[in-house]
């Protein structure tokens, strides 16, 4: 048989019955596609309807920090606490795609979506309480020392985070791979670990600018400007990761929710 | 020249990175190399020197040694006539078929000592999907994957399956490779070994075959306790 043939037989494979075969974590990106669009429409649900606001700039940075506490709105609150899990996954899904990539490719082939589901679950269990651990601190100090004070206390606490040694060698340890046993329960535990261990590297390089994020009142078009620097930053090839996009984004977001907060 | 930080105060360093330089041009030079197109790969910034001197270049702009910024020529660069090796039944896969499975690895880590680590790797038969026309037969890879170190241990270690050594892989490296801080994250090193032919020949003696294999990592020379060991995350067996 010649490799013409070969290839023409091959190529008589269903088209997406191929990409699961070499890309044993792709059922995470329409999860992850799905995530944004619930985003999105929550977003413009809030701008048109019952929002402070009620203004479409509200999809960019939304202004729900209470000023006082007496402006707290516990309807508000609910919705950003389970609307966590969904920010999480949509913007840092993708950060971890090449992990579940990797752990899907180098596990027995049985356990091809089980490995990666696992680490997701441990990706995600690191993750989720630090959001709203990041929501409550930003609100309650919202309600303490006031919106304005809060925002800029929060980015000022991000700028030095984005520029600290400890940040940099998280963002390194994001790409570490670990070796996991091939099968059992054994194998389950590590994945889940190996999901823990991923998730503490992405929570020390990310949190400064999640923790934005919460002061935007987690904007669409914030998250998705994050989302995309936390992208680029992950797929940047050399000796040491940019700081700029970053820092600019932080700064852009930080004066657009300083500007809807005091208004 | 056996560690990362210091090899350059060793001038073989210095004759051996210009032999690479020139290998590569030789390589370039063949009619039928083609490099990557991707964008990874041609983004990939590497630094030289350091404080005020640190310039980065992409290694778009470092492929040709003829062109700007380095602007040199090899006199040598004939391809050199090799013996012929020898020649596998196999056909590699394409892009469309099931990738290479994971068929067998070890269950723990495995610690290399002065004397060596073994462990036994049980072989699972394939549940992949088969490749549609695969009549040459397919290979399989052992990977030592994973190593880690403080220390560069031995320098120089062998892999063997069974009696049979299938290879060998260096420390150089491994230490730094090993840090959280770096590049790698401390995944450390991986090595992969073609032994396709040697499991070939365990099938078809029988006796257990290809079911279970014991794999061996051993420095090849005595060495003394305090170099350091070295650990080997896992040993896997894979299969196209």
């Amino acid at each position: 048989v010649t490799a013409t043939a070969r290839l023409r037989r091959a190529a008589r494979e269903p088209p997406l019955r191929v990409v699961a075969w070499q890309h044993p974590e792709w059922w995470l990106v329409p999860i992850v596609g799905a995530a944004w669009l619930g985003l999105g429409a929550a977003a413009v649900l809030r701008a048109t309807t019952g929002s402070p606001t009620s203004e479409f700039a509200t999809m960019f940075v939304c202004p729900i920090l209470p000023r006082t506490a007496a402006e707290f709105e516990p309807t508000a609150a609910a919705a950003g606490t389970l609307a966590a899990p969904a920010m999480v996954v949509a913007m840092m899904g993708p950060l971890v795609l090449p992990a579940l990539h990797h752990v899907g490719a180098s596990g027995l082939w049985a356990r091809r979506e089980r490995g990666p589901a696992l680490v997701l679950a441990g990706f995600l269990a690191a993750w989720i309480p630090v959001i709203w651990g990041i929501d409550l601190a930003v609100t309650a100090a919202a309600g303490t020392v006031g919106a304005v004070t809060a925002v800029v206390a929060t980015v000022a606490v991000a700028v030095a985070w984005q520029l600290s040694a400890l940040r940099l060698r998280a963002v390194r340890s994001c790409v570490r791979t670990v070796a996991l046993p091939p099968r059992g329960r054994r194998a389950d535990v590590a994945c889940l670990g190996y999901g823990l261990l991923l998730g503490r590297s992405c929570i020390l390089s990310c949190i400064a600018l999640m923790a934005v994020v919460a002061a935007a009142g987690h904007g669409l078009v914030a998250m998705a400007a994050v989302a995309a620097v936390q992208l680029h930053e992950r797929q940047a090839r050399g000796p040491r990761p940019r700081r700029l996009p970053g820092l600019l984004v932080v700064l852009v977001v930080g004066a657009l929710a300083l500007a809807q907060t005091s208004a | 020249m056996s560690r990362f930080h210091t090899a350059p105060l060793d001038p073989i360093f210095w004759l051996h990175h210009c032999n690479i330089d020139r290998l590569w041009e030789v390589w370039r030079n063949l009619d039928r190399t083609e490099l990557p197109s991707v964008t990874p790969w041609l983004d990939f910034r590497f630094a030289f020197g350091t404080g005020t001197a640190r310039r980065e270049f992409p290694v778009a702009d470092v492929r040709n040694t003829t062109a700007p910024p380095f602007v040199y020529q090899y006199e040598g660069v004939q391809v050199p006539v090799l013996p012929a090796g020898p020649e596998h039944a196999v056909e590699p896969p394409v892009d469309s078929e099931p990738p290479p499975e994971l068929v067998g690895a070890s269950e723990q880590p495995v610690l290399v000592g002065p004397d060596g680590g073994r462990v036994r790797v049980a072989v699972e038969p394939s549940t992949r999907p088969p490749r549609p026309e695969a009549t040459g037969g397919r290979r399989t890879f052992v990977t030592v994957e994973n190593v880690t170190g403080e220390g560069l241990g031995a320098g120089v270690y062998a892999v063997l399956l069974g009696e049979r050594e299938i290879g060998r892989f260096s420390t150089f490296g491994l230490p730094e490779a090993s840090e959280v801080d770096s590049a790698h994250g401390g995944s450390g090193l991986t090595f992969s070994y073609d032994v396709t032919d040697l499991v070939s020949e365990l099938e078809a003696s029988g006796a257990g075959g290809a079911a279970e294999l014991e794999v061996t990592v051993r420095p090849t020379r005595a060495v003394a306790e305090t170099v350091g060991d070295i650990s080997v995350g896992r040993i896997g067996v894979y299969r196209e």
